[in-house]
């Protein structure tokens, strides 16, 4: 679990150059120009397949999942893991729905379609993770909004 | 945002990116012959280089307003950190990846601003 020191985990988002994978989520305990640890998970979203690069528990660990939401639940939630929790219910709503969608339209060629909907779901997203902070900055959830498309 | 904001944010991160990627040009030299998850060294020495070559123009073109430039160039080169964050992610301590790809982040966000801003000039 990634633990929140001083500085602010920080979450984005990358399409690799890859053959295996069309997206990459990074995960850094603080900012990655200082001392920090890290979590990489690069998708195959046409298998749901994902490769995931540990660097939290002091060595560097590569674990390849199968449905990597599920192992990503799995591992925060130890024994009291269940499969309906609404985070993961969540996830595979925005994996279905939102990626999928961005990644179809993507092969596709129709950027300006995706370029419109990521914007539009990248500022609502940011809008609320805003709202949150100015709230309770010891808030851990973030809240993923459901844009209709 | 303010333009100066703007301009210290691209700038401070643009030094960040090309100080570290010169050292792992010559770090990529002396590691062993072997494939880093996905790629071999002679393809991780030619993509540094490469988005090494690239990224050092940019400065020149923030200087000149040449921005759909940097923009353009930033879609080639975004997917290469990427990739090359990954396949060195168990040599984070030599290679600086991390830091390299945030910097990168944080300079597409600036590019965001400034495209808006073109954008509603209708330039």
């Amino acid at each position: 679990m990634i633990k929140k020191e001083d500085n602010k985990p920080i979450i984005k988002a990358s399409t690799p150059n890859s053959k295996k994978h069309d997206t990459k989520i990074d995960i850094y305990t603080s900012d990655s120009k200082g001392p920090h640890d890290s979590i990489h998970i690069a998708v195959d979203s046409d298998t749901k397949t994902a490769h995931i690069i540990d660097t939290t528990n002091g060595d560097t660990e590569h674990t390849d999942v199968g449905c990597y939401l599920t192992t990503a639940c799995m591992r925060h939630y130890n024994k009291n893991f269940d499969d309906n929790c609404e985070e993961l219910s969540t996830l595979r709503w925005f994996r279905d729905k939102v990626v999928k969608y961005c990644v179809e339209t993507i092969k596709k060629g129709d950027y300006d379609k995706v370029y419109l909907r990521y914007k539009a779901m990248i500022l609502t997203l940011e809008d609320q993770i805003l709202s949150i902070e100015e709230e309770n900055t010891d808030r851990k959830n973030i809240v993923l909004v459901k844009n209709n498309s | 945002m303010e333009k100066e904001v703007l301009k210290t944010n691209f700038l401070n991160n643009l030094e960040y990116i090309l100080i570290h990627l010169e050292k792992d040009i010559d770090e990529a030299n002396n590691i062993e012959d072997k494939m880093y998850f996905e790629l071999s060294k002679n393809e991780l020495i030619n993509h540094i280089k490469d988005v090494y070559l690239k990224i050092k123009k940019w400065n020149y073109y923030y200087e000149t307003k040449k921005y759909e430039l940097i923009i353009r160039e930033y879609k080639a080169v975004e997917p290469i950190i990427s990739e090359l964050e990954l396949c060195l992610a168990d040599l984070e301590n030599i290679f600086h990846m991390n830091g390299i790809s945030y910097s990168l982040f944080q300079i597409g966000k600036i590019l965001f601003y400034i495209k808006e801003e073109i954008d509603k000039k209708g330039r």
